[in-house]
């Protein structure tokens, strides 16, 4: 009795240990070609940020970011977002590898203009959080790469940008976990993703 | 004296209740406008899904009609976006006030989900038309 206790405590530790070194899975459509899978990819991109830099694919190579959709005019799901946004903004702050990147969908009033006076407001690092304004079609087609992602298991109604959804994107660009942004017990497990992240690039 | 005293608390029992009335009233309305904006606002991913396959649509005889589409589904967005930059709940030190600013944001907030139904409806079913 007590060596079949022993035993089972021990597997059990033992696969406890191995889910604490799994890596995070990475989420989205697998497109099968060739035979080989594919993790779901983003589509170039070409942003605009709140200093009026040209923000491009490349810009966020070799970077884990954390992104959202908002708009500043935005009545009820965005500013708890924004509340557990500056939370993950605190804990990433002194990162170097670790970016935010909030894309608004309402590009015709959130201007570079209007994006910076609300990123001042904020008190953020304009280098570390870059809020994104661009083409509309383009930043909702953005938002479908991302959230497509997220939503696939997920039949939460409400769109990408009522969602209050936060994604995690790794390096190479795939997207490693989201979380409810509106939700903080949701927003803590990311924060334990983005640990998790940033362990298996040291 | 007494009789006074009577009035004064009866009146003073009023207002208050009068007030409690207007804040019920108040909470009530915001909640409904909310609910109405919170119901429909998903359906901005529909506009921004049709607009996509309206676009991809071959057939250059529907130019016009494409270019038609994409316009008022363009126009059906905008609706809610510049209702969403404009309504900001009321704190104005009137009641009343408050209360006629979420009876008339009722009121647009409503338009605005009709257009947004009807014109995402017009477009499915020309999409399902011409493909």
């Amino acid at each position: 009795m007590i060596r079949t206790f022993a035993i089972c405590s021990i597997m059990l530790a033992l696969i406890s240990c191995q889910q604490e070194i799994k890596p995070l899975p990475y989420i989205g459509d697998r497109t099968d070609i060739d035979g080989s899978m594919l993790e779901h990819d983003i589509r170039p991109f070409e942003f605009v940020n709140q200093l009026g830099s040209t923000i491009k694919n490349k810009d966020v190579d070799g970077k884990i970011y954390i992104t959202d959709f908002f708009f500043i005019s935005c009545p009820t799901i965005c500013p708890r977002v924004k509340k557990q946004m500056l939370r993950l903004y605190s804990k990433v702050k002194n990162n170097e590898d670790v970016i935010l990147l909030s894309h608004t969908i309402d590009p015709k009033r959130d201007t570079v203009e209007a994006m910076k006076i609300y990123a001042d407001n904020l008190g953020i690092d304009h280098n570390k959080w870059w809020f994104l304004t661009g083409d509309k079609d383009q930043l909702l087609d953005i938002a479908d790469d991302y959230f497509v992602a997220a939503y696939e298991d997920d039949e939460a109604p409400g769109g990408f940008d009522h969602s209050g959804k936060i994604i995690l994107i790794d390096k190479e660009g795939r997207i490693r976990s989201f979380c409810d942004g509106t939700d903080p017990d949701s927003v803590d497990k990311m924060m334990k993703d983005i640990d998790q992240l940033i362990a298996t690039y040291e | 004296m007494r009789f006074s005293y009577i009035i004064i608390a009866l009146l003073t029992s009023l207002t208050l209740s009068c007030d409690r009335m207007e804040n019920t009233e108040y909470s009530q309305l915001y909640d409904e406008v909310m609910e109405i904006h919170d119901d429909v606002m998903p359906k901005m991913r529909d506009i921004h899904k049709a607009k996509k396959q309206i676009k991809k649509l071959k057939n250059t005889e529907l130019n016009e009609e494409i270019s038609q589409q994409i316009t008022s589904l363009d126009a059906a967005d905008e609706a809610m976006m510049s209702w969403m930059a404009n309504f900001k709940k009321p704190k104005m030190e009137n009641m009343a006030d408050n209360i006629t600013y979420l009876k008339e944001q009722k009121e647009s907030i409503t338009q605005v989900r009709d257009v947004m139904l009807n014109t995402i409806e017009e477009a499915e079913t020309f999409i399902k038309n011409n493909q």
